[in-house]
């Protein structure tokens, strides 16, 4: 089982975000839960979501249980930095650096480079995306790519950034 | 056929259609907005309403069950307190086709008031409630519950808590093959039977009495399993701390068995002394209040005996100390190694950039520096930001709190806020009141032209049937005034002449702020407004006026806009003491 927090800001794509990650898994015939909150949060305050891949009943992610943190902003990847296990993944959308040791992190300024390469800030979300499909043994990158084909090429040109990103880091 | 990743709140609306409903109403409220939307997005044929409250959605859901058909009624867990009263009287007179009642909590609470156990209503109301555990069972018990109205012609609840409304799972139908799939709509004709629909007390006795029977039959029907036994000590737990405990217990491989209990109300008397008889001790587990652990008398450890905190959420890691301490074993912290030397900035939810409400609210601090200020349920409970929210209640309570508060406070003006969906919700009748006491009041009815906070469900006032303004009048306001929230000086004069009419006619006065809500008309203007070198970082743009698309640029000590986020509102020029904003050519 892979388990972990995606978090950013209401607005940003978090839940957008979970939301792809957890139709991949059931494409590629994998269970997978996740909790999202909305409502009042949603007006430019924290998001957190959870999500966990594999035989489980609930989304709730134990603090220091997390493989990764996927986050939109390096203020809301440290309010969740409790959830990470050691030697587990931190993505983040920044570019500012990160004084934390005993995890791995892939800190790249993501929707400047998505503006920049794809022609939207909005994709920055899908490059993170690729970095978390390119950096876990458990996940078959080609597979997923596979299924993930048919979405618009923009959006697939992200991810393959974001894949290759993680395979050069 | 579906196959993919679905929201708890879309899997209760699929079992809804599936079991072959005719009719579905709601009233809007986080968590439990999104089941509405996705019935009419399943089945865009069959007959959807947004209610005006909670109250009308769920006398319309009984009406048409009392006539025979199969119906849904969706709300969030205070919306059931607006809806109680039809509830208890619609359980002791059952219904002909079937229905069922979500009510959705919200333990934490997240985005509501209280947080209340919509179990607790069921129990009082004595009408059957299921406690789903994620989204495929929320599924499955929404289909439950409807073959459980239909036998029983009872209405039943479903309470989901938000982690299972707002949690997405992977689902096929074919799952759930075993359960056959209504390919009829369920929709019947009134039988007229007036003792039971129109029960006189006399009758209400009998109903009462063959409900109870009912409940005995259907309790014994549902009785929860209990396993063979592995270990000494068990786990009975409903709804999500279900779900976290049985994973919690797999994953920790702790010594529990575990007992799903998916109908708390009526919980089968049987199972409950087997229970305590096969067990040496139970942990019960369950949010947000102890309905199934008041069952038990004996060998049993919750909320009632201090195990489980009786406040907030329950969390895996809550769950895991509590069965680690029933256990008796200690654990070790995976967090070792991990060493993080600085902290986040805190965010806190605001208002939108280039919102309507926050110059109405700003207008309101200007129009009355010593006033008080009752607002209500909506985004615009977020003016507290601006000081501009003294009181926040419940669905309707800004106008009545300000009847109370000027009644009160006689010497200080009193203007109260109320979004446009609110209003219609539960205002008029507070409005209506105030007119006939005679509250020198003045209601700013701040009208976004949607339910925004929810997910931009429709309101009444944009179906072309009425208006706001003959809401007012129908409600005997002589005094209505509309304006335009951008223009600042406009909307403080109105708001100046409405408290003298208030004073003077000693009655209320209404100021409808009307700007359609931001989020879509984000893209409109492209120009933005700027700040100029006459700024001397008086701070007031940035957080008294508290607009998020400004902030202080700390290098040049002054505000700056963030041309990205700027909506071209441009209310800040109009903040501003020192006339340091402009429009950016």
């Amino acid at each position: 089982m892979i388990q972990g927090v995606i978090c950013g800001k209401g607005g940003q794509g978090v839940i957008t975000l979970n939301a792809m990650i957890g139709t991949l898994a059931a494409n590629m015939g994998i269970p997978a839960v996740s909790a999202e909150t909305h409502g009042m949060a949603m007006r430019g305050g924290s998001v957190a979501t959870y999500i966990k891949i594999g035989e489980c009943l609930s989304a709730a992610v134990a603090e220091g249980a997390a493989d990764f943190i996927i986050s939109l902003t390096k203020d809301e990847a440290l309010r969740n930095i409790n959830f990470i296990k050691k030697d587990g993944v931190l993505i983040v959308d920044t570019d500012q650096p990160f004084d934390l040791t005993g995890v791995k992190i892939f800190s790249l300024p993501a929707s400047d480079i998505a503006e920049r390469e794809f022609g939207g800030r909005i994709y920055g979300g899908q490059v993170l995306l690729g970095i978390f499909l390119g950096c876990f043994d458990g996940i078959d990158t080609a597979k997923a790519l596979e299924i993930l084909k048919t979405a618009p090429k923009i959006s697939i040109a992200a991810i393959e950034y974001g894949v290759k990103y993680a395979q050069t880091h | 056929m579906v196959n993919g990743f679905f929201l708890g709140n879309e899997l209760i609306a699929l079992a809804a259609v599936n079991s072959g409903v005719k009719s579905a109403y709601a009233y809007p409220g986080t968590p439990s907005s999104e089941i509405l939307s996705a019935f009419q997005k399943f089945a865009p044929e069959r007959y959807a309403q947004w209610s005006l409250n909670e109250k009308i959605a769920l006398e319309l859901a009984s009406g048409e069950a009392i006539s025979g058909s199969s119906t849904l009624c969706c709300m969030k867990m205070v919306g059931l307190n607006v809806a109680a009263d039809p509830l208890f009287s619609v359980a002791y007179t059952g219904v002909d086709g079937a229905m069922v009642l979500v009510s959705a909590d919200d333990p934490g609470p997240y985005s509501s008031q209280t947080e209340q156990d919509s179990r607790m209503y069921a129990v009082s109301a004595r009408v059957p409630v299921l406690d789903p555990c994620n989204p495929q069972d929320a599924y499955r018990l929404t289909m439950l519950a409807y073959q459980i109205s239909e036998k029983y012609r009872l209405p039943v609840m479903v309470r989901p808590v938000m982690r299972v409304c707002h949690s997405r799972q992977n689902f096929m139908a074919d799952d759930f093959s075993a359960i056959p799939i209504r390919e009829t709509i369920l929709s019947g004709t009134f039988r007229k039977d007036m003792p039971r629909w129109a029960a006189t007390p006399k009758f209400r006795r009998i109903l009462h009495e063959k409900l109870n029977k009912n409940l005995d039959f259907l309790a014994a029907e549902m009785a929860p399993k209990i396993p063979e036994k592995r270990y000494d000590m068990a786990v009975v737990a409903s709804g999500y701390a279900y779900a976290m405990a049985k994973d919690v217990i797999d994953e920790m491989n702790l010594p529990f068995d575990i007992i799903k209990v998916d109908m708390p109300f009526p919980l089968d008397r049987q199972f409950v002394i087997e229970a305590e008889m096969v067990y040496d001790r139970i942990v019960v587990l369950e949010e947000t209040f102890p309905v199934i652990e008041h069952n038990f008398t004996i060998k049993t450890e919750g909320r009632l005996t201090g195990l489980v905190p009786s406040e907030g959420e329950l969390t895996a890691d809550i769950i895991a100390d509590i069965l680690l301490k029933t256990a008796g074993i200690t654990r070790e912290t995976a967090k070792a190694g991990i060493t993080v030397n600085e902290s986040p900035v805190n965010l806190k939810p605001r208002l939108c950039a280039g919102c309507g409400h926050r110059p109405a609210f700003y207008a309101m601090k200007l129009a009355a520096p010593n006033g008080i200020f009752p607002g209500d349920i909506g985004c615009y409970t977020l003016g507290v930001n601006l000081n501009a929210v003294d009181t926040c209640i419940c669905m309707g309570a800004s106008i009545t709190f300000a009847e109370a508060m000027k009644r009160s406070n006689p010497d200080r003006p009193v203007i109260c806020t109320i979004g446009d969906s609110t209003f219609f919700h539960t205002g008029v009748a507070g409005l209506t009141n105030a007119v006939v006491n005679s509250a020198p009041i003045v209601v700013a009815i701040l009208d976004n032209e949607t339910t925004a906070m929810t997910g931009f469900q429709p309101v009444p006032h944009k179906t072309g049937k009425l208006t706001i303004e003959q809401a007012c009048a129908g409600a005997g306001v002589k005094h209505i005034v509309n304006a335009d929230p951008y223009n600042m000086k406009k909307g403080v004069e109105a708001l100046k002449q409405a408290l003298a009419y208030a004073h003077t006619d000693n009655a209320p006065a209404v100021v409808i702020f009307t700007k359609e809500c931001v989020t879509k008309t984000r893209y409109k203007n492209k120009k933005t407004a700027e700040i100029t070198d006459a700024c001397t970082d008086c701070t007031i743009c940035y957080e008294k006026f508290e607009c998020p698309a400004i902030y202080r640029d700390k290098a040049k000590r002054m505000a700056k806009i963030d041309e990205s986020a700027c909506i071209g509102c441009m209310v800040c020029i109009q903040v501003c003491p020192q006339k340091a904003i402009g429009v950016k050519k």
